[in-house]
């Protein structure tokens, strides 16, 4: 109990890495909850998205139409769970002619050089 | 500590490559040991190097057991799988 005590008030940081398409199967949304687990647990979290998981920041989805949760009203929602801290990849954006802008919530984006010291300042990374 | 990146797809070693630092340790297992990694210094697991044929191709790879890959992750931190 004292072991656990200590992790907590060291606080965790935890990186959660996005790199699948949002409605390929259910990978991407069962991630998003299990991240807002963490952070209800006090973990410091943060996402970062690469590869066809940027698509989920597109604004205006429907996933109801199709029986499925809307990934960006996921993302939407991580603020009132104090996920602050929402990174996605420049290149991934750029070659599928996203802009950071366009994005549903607000995202830093980050050159694959800061992403690689991206994870170093994280103790654990989960992926999707 | 460093980062431990784990490999297990030619995908997931493109994406990992440009994100990787110089003293960051790179595991290629399971199909990740098909992966190119033109001269650069990456570990292998030698059970799925030589189930899948490619053990003679890896050159620049040092090749581990379960126990070594046990024992890598725990100098590793965090450890990131790229699929």
């Amino acid at each position: 109990m004292h072991h656990v005590r200590e992790l907590t008030m060291r606080e965790l940081k935890l990186l959660l890495l996005l790199r699948r398409a949002p409605y390929d199967g259910v990978y991407v949304p069962e991630a998003l909850d299990a991240a807002l687990v963490a952070a209800a647990f006090e973990l410091k979290v943060s996402i970062l998205l690469l590869d066809d998981a940027v698509f989920g920041l597109l604004p205006d989805q429907r996933a109801d139409l199709i029986g499925r949760r809307t990934v960006g009203k996921l993302l939407l929602a991580l603020p009132d769970y104090e996920i602050e801290r929402v990174y996605v990849c420049g290149d991934s954006l750029s070659s599928r002619g996203l802009h950071a802008g366009d994005t549903v919530i607000p995202v830093q984006v980050l050159s694959a050089g800061e992403q690689a010291e991206l994870f170093g300042s994280h103790d654990i990374v989960w992926n999707d | 500590m460093s980062t431990l990146h784990l490999i297990f797809s030619r995908t997931g070693y493109d994406a990992c490559k440009q994100r990787c630092k110089h003293d960051d340790a790179v595991l290629l297992l399971q199909d990740g040991v098909y992966a190119n990694t033109a001269g650069k210094a990456v570990y292998a697991l030698e059970s799925d190097s030589l189930a899948r044929g490619v053990h003679n191709r890896l050159r620049n790879a040092t090749f581990i057991n379960m126990e070594q890959f046990v024992e890598l992750t725990s100098q590793h931190k965090p450890v990131v799988s790229w699929r």
